[in-house]
């Protein structure tokens, strides 16, 4: 149960966190790209607009409830807007849609506590509060905790969170 | 990729310079203030620490890693550090090797630290950058992880092993391998699920020792906790999934017990023994179990129509979900099962209907083409009409999915071509791509030959659209479809008008389709060829080359034909625009009514594929003499087969140097030894490699090769496969022998057949260790015989040489011994003698052959379905299926016999003599035994070959 990509965006469609762990990235872009998908850049590229593309008639909706969209090499994108983040897991055959809408749920967990915990109280999850401070290092933590080398490890934010840092799960 | 995130001047920008008096120092304040305020609104007085962050700045910041006094009083700024190096990995940048070299050693330096956060981040870091690292770079790390993995800290201990199984590699495995099984059955559920995960990831690289820990994973199965549960369940089935008997215990153990984890509920659809479980999983309270066992239903091999129900009921309630995702699942499930059981999914229609108009377009294309499968006749019309507003909304690539489930659901009702058939035309006419109009217009040609009765409007359709048709690619496909099938309508003078607009308004391309077409039409309509030769006469004079040759041509070839000439000219099959000039060679000074019509309307008698390789093959015969200078006409060129055989694990291009001669006219050399057998280049064609052998020059072109057949196990210490190589009077065999042992060398190799007419061989004289050589015998053949099945018993005859398997050569006082290898037997089969040659128009060329050589034959075989019995026919005759005959329509009921099969094959045998088989299948039963009843009509120009053709059938 590998899954295949996790992104977020901003609210405007710019990738802030790219994590790629499925090696047939490359076989499909490979598909669509020619040789120009030797270059992981340009696989992971393609993936991004492939993601962006599929799924942004829908971002107005997605604040409610995880949407779904099916991409390339029928590959499954969950995805859901936080504030004004966008959260997207991508997978297939067995990280099927409903394992996926359980990993987006964790993150959007994981970002609501980390949220709240924030030192400006009544922060909101955007794009300058993950990328300021050690917001970013946080959700990249979380993220590796939740599936180190895409496998699923971990879907409860609580736990996630402790052992980001390092902290026993109460 | 990262956006601006530091905020910016936004608009009313100008208002306040328009009050103040116009200086460069009051300029300069306001655009201060106007800064001022718009930063303080925005709330962002804090620049991202990532915005436009450079590599070389990171990496010289990162020098303070050896610094011990920052790493231990200041790990937040490591932390920083390493977060900005990751950062830039994830946005794509690229490091080199001695950057990554230099600050994975600097990370390494960080182990002194005893901040919790930081070494967190150094595990994150040391996984992401070893796959870039040199291998013995990462054992520096490996001592301290160890250490971790023993330390008192549960979140060391997990995070340790996952990091080791990231860098370590089988040999160093085991050396942690102990640990490993401890932290398996660790009391701490992180640690044991860390361990669980680490396995599954080392799995792929070092499965032998993953499947050692078999007890401990077992152990873990019943684990209180979850994850842990789910983790070993997961390593478990991949270490099991090869063995069916295994995964089948599992799967019993597992549905007898009681699992706890809703997702170890989830692997456990592996057999259709799990029924009952599976069946009953779907009354459990999570509905992700719920959703997964009605999924594994769904999938479950071989499954009935009644098991299926409750399964498809739970979908039907997901299908109303609130939750798109949900939706979505529900959807795509049925949407697999409409593709088998259509009829079991019916009573999901209305909710399907609804999701028609569901905002997600992915959920609403899923309930679309679903109802498009299960739909009923009397739905077409409602459902088309839904599905019109629907297209407008959604993306080509939704279209095309739409497009391709109207064509399945037109094939299923064929009473509903015009609705359909319409319904599609709009399309063509409204927005979209190439590949929209492009799958739409495949689609109205795939049914105008699947339903005879849309031709005439379907190729009304199509003529309305290259009126207006941006694509040159789909003009010119439709307008050679027009040229072929517009003559034989009933009115064909209704097309000259769109096919000559497309020669005054199109581009040159399409032009010179439209002059092909309408030259077809003349050809074939007696009436309008006055007509139409004005309108050619018009493109004599066009800009184009290509179009007034086409012109001049067709011109040419319809004055010669009479005015009442034949208009019953069967359309040409698989024409294509460049035919004309390639035959206009063969015009001069012979045009007969006939010719020229064919000239017109009948393509190449090949691919073009096939052309370019038998004009490369009769250039190669040409080069090595071995056939005497023949013109070059489609009657000289060397048969070429619609499939070549597969590649030989032979020959580099070394090969071409000449064979040393040697004593009794056959010689040996060395350059039929490739190095090793996988990494040999394939040649092109096998047949190659034999015209640069000057022993065989002397018997000519190659008539066919046949494809490699396996004489010994792909395992044992000589792999040897033989080619058998067909010629007019001979027929070579080619054995390629492969040696797998190290410290021998294999001297004078030859294979000897127990064969009357073995006229020559030429053994191989060396073969090392892991080269490939091949060795050759010639047979004589006795070309006033009837061919027949002939069985050789082979053995491989060779020397044995002990060798130095370091250096590979041989030791000095050896001398060898001689050995025998026994072979499998070799069988040359009549069909060896057949090649796979597509004729084009079978009809046509089955009448042309006419019923002088025929022989007609009836034969019982043994086959019990009718897919069988087509592959079988297939193999005995070893000939090329024409017109898709090769396929078995479904028929759309199951019960009682299917009805009979026809099969068009053709062929070319040995001595260039084309071949024709029309034959009929039909499966039949009497008294509870079924069989098979072949008829068989085979035509050539030779009744002898007719007869050793249907004498393949056994």
């Amino acid at each position: 149960m590998v899954m295949h990509s996790l992104l977020i965006l901003n609210e405007r469609g710019h990738l802030l966190m790219g994590r790629y762990f499925d090696e047939v990235l490359e076989c499909g872009a490979l598909q669509h790209l020619g040789d120009v998908a030797s270059d992981r850049e340009q696989c992971m590229q393609w993936w991004e607009d492939e993601v962006r593309q599929q799924t942004r008639e829908m971002w107005q909706f997605a604040h409610t409830a995880n949407q779904v969209a099916r991409g390339a090499d029928d590959v499954i994108i969950i995805y859901r807007r936080i504030g004004d983040l966008l959260v997207f897991a991508c997978g297939r055959d067995d990280c099927d849609e409903l394992t996926l809408s359980d990993v987006v749920d964790c993150l959007g967990g994981v970002i609501a506590t980390l949220c709240e915990d924030s030192s400006a109280k009544g922060a909101r999850p955007t794009e300058s509060w993950l990328m300021i401070g050690d917001t970013y290092a946080k959700v990249a933590l979380a993220v590796d905790e939740m599936m180190p080398g895409g496998i699923l490890e971990a879907l409860d934010p609580d736990a996630v969170l402790s052992m980001t840092k390092m902290r026993p799960i109460a | 990729m990262l956006s601006d995130a530091g905020g910016g001047l936004s608009q009313g920008g100008g208002q306040g310079l328009g009050d103040a008096p116009l200086t460069i120092g009051g300029v300069l304040k306001e655009i201060q203030g106007l800064k001022d305020k718009f930063k303080s609104e925005d709330g962002e007085d804090e620049a991202s620490p990532y915005h436009a962050l450079e590599k070389a700045t990171v990496l010289q910041e990162c020098r303070a890693f050896n610094d011990s006094n920052v790493v231990t009083n200041n790990p937040k700024r490591c932390c920083q550090l390493i977060t900005k190096l990751l950062h830039l990995l994830t946005q794509g940048e690229t490091f080199t090797s001695s950057e990554v070299t230099d600050v994975f050693f600097g990370v390494t330096k960080l182990f002194q630290s005893k901040d919790h956060n930081l070494r967190r981040m150094m595990y994150l870091f040391i996984k992401e950058v070893a796959e870039a690292t040199n291998p013995n770079d990462v054992i520096i790390v490996t001592s301290s992880l160890t250490k971790d993995m023993n330390s008192s800290e549960d979140l060391y201990r997990a995070n340790s092993i996952r990091v080791l199984a990231r860098i370590i590699d089988s040999a160093m495995l085991g050396a942690i391998e102990r640990y490993v099984k401890q932290a398996i059955n660790d009391k701490n559920a992180i640690v044991a699920s860390s361990a669980l995960v680490s396995g599954i990831s080392l799995f792929n690289t070092s499965p032998d020792v993953v499947k050692r820990w078999n007890n401990e994973v077992q152990e873990a199965l019943s684990s209180p906790n979850e994850m842990v549960q789910f983790h070993a369940l997961a390593l478990l089935y991949q270490a099991k999934q090869q063995d069916l008997l295994a995964v089948t215990k599992l799967v019993t153990q597992l549905t007898k017990g009681n699992t706890r984890s809703p997702l170890a509920d989830l692997n456990a659809a592996n057999a259709r023994a799990a029924y009952q479980f599976l069946e009953s999983s779907l009354r459990h309270k999570n509905e992700i179990v719920v959703y997964e066992a009605a999924r594994a239903i769904c999938h479950l091999p071989g499954v009935e129509m009644n098991d299926l129900s409750p399964a498809i009921t739970v979908l039907q309630l997901f299908l109303s979900s609130p939750k798109p995702t949900l939706r979505f699942g529900a959807m795509r499930t049925l949407s697999d099962v409409a593709g088998t059981h259509p009829m079991a999914i019916v009573k999901c229609n209305e909710e399907m209907e609804t999701l028609i108009s569901d905002a997600n377009r992915s959920i609403a294309t899923l309930a679309i083409t679903t109802l498009l499968k299960t739909g009923t006749e009397g739905s077409v019309d409602r459902l088309m009409k839904q599905i019109s507003t629907f297209m407008n909304e959604i993306a080509d690539e939704f279209k095309i999915i739409v497009v391709h489930a109207i064509r399945q659901l037109c094939l299923r009702y064929p009473q509903k071509h015009r609705v359909l058939v319409g319904f599609l035309a709009t399309f063509l006419r409204e927005e979209g791509g190439f590949d929209f109009k492009k799958a739409i217009t495949d689609c109205i040609v795939e049914l105008m030959s699947a339903i005879p009765d849309t031709k005439e409007t379907s190729l009304f359709h199509l003529c309305d659209f290259i009126e207006d048709c941006e694509y040159t690619a789909l003009s010119t496909q439709i307008l050679h479809l027009v040229g072929a099938l517009g003559p034989s309508t009933s009115a064909p003078a209704r097309y000259i008008r769109f096919i000559y607009n497309r020669v005054i308004l199109e581009n040159a391309a399409v032009r010179a389709a439209a002059v092909s077409s309408l030259a077809k039409f003349a050809a074939k309509v007696p009436s309008l060829r006055p007509s139409i030769t004005v309108l050619l006469k018009r493109s004599l004079a066009d800009e184009d080359d290509e179009v007034r040759d086409r012109a001049t041509v067709a011109i040419k070839l319809l004055a010669s034909m009479p005015a009442a000439g034949d208009g019953e000219a069967d359309a040409g099959g698989d024409e294509n625009h460049q035919s004309e000039p390639v035959e206009e060679d063969a015009l001069d000074g012979d045009a007969e009514t006939s010719e020229a019509a064919h000239l017109m309307l009948d393509g190449l008698p090949m691919s073009f594929a096939s052309l370019e390789r038998a004009v490369g093959l009769y250039a190669l015969s040409m080069q090595s003499g071995t056939a005497q200078a023949q013109p070059l006409l489609f009657s000289t060129l060397p048969v070429v087969e619609e499939h070549v055989p597969a590649p030989l694990t032979k020959g580099t291009s070394a090969a071409s140097k000449p064979l040393a001669g040697a004593g009794g006219g056959f010689g040996g050399g060395d350059s039929r030894v490739a190095p090793t057998a996988a990494s040999a280049p394939a040649t092109a064609d096998p047949t190659a490699e034999l015209y640069k052998i000057p022993e065989l020059a002397a018997l000519g072109r190659v008539f066919r090769s046949t494809a490699p057949v396996p004489l010994t196990e792909s395992e044992t210490e000589y792999v040897v496969r033989c080619v058998k190589h067909i010629f007019d009077a001979h027929v070579v065999l080619d054995f390629s022998v492969h040696n797998t042992i190290a410290d021998q060398m294999l001297t004078e190799a030859s294979s000897e057949p127990e064969l009357y007419s073995v006229v020559g061989s030429i053994p191989l004289p060396t073969l090392k260790y892991d080269q490939t050589g091949h060795c050759y015998v010639v047979l004589s053949r006795a070309t006033e015989v009837a061919i027949e099945p002939v069985t050789f018993t082979c053995e491989l005859h060779f020397k044995v040489v002990d060798c130095d398997p370091q250096s590979g050569e041989a030791d000095e006082d050896a001398e060898g011994f001689p050995e025998e290898y026994p072979l499998e037997e070799v069988e040359l089969s009549t069909s060896d003698f057949m090649a796979k040659v597509n004729v084009g128009d079978f009809r046509r060329s089955w009448e042309q052959m006419g019923p002088e050589g025929e022989v007609l034959e009836k034969f019982a075989l043994q086959f019990r379905r009718l897919d069988e019995a087509v592959a079988g026919v297939l193999d005995f005759l070893g000939m090329q299926p024409c017109d898709g005959t090769a396929a078995i329509k479904p028929t759309g009921t199951s019960a009682g016999l299917p009805p009979p099969h026809t099969l068009h094959l053709s062929g070319v045998f040995v001595g260039s003599k084309p071949v024709l088989v029309r034959a009929q299948l039909a499966i039949t039963q009497s008294n509870d035994t079924i069989g098979c009843v072949l008829k068989i009509a085979v035509r050539s120009d030779d009744p002898d070959v007719s007869r050793m053709v249907a004498d393949c059938i056994r």
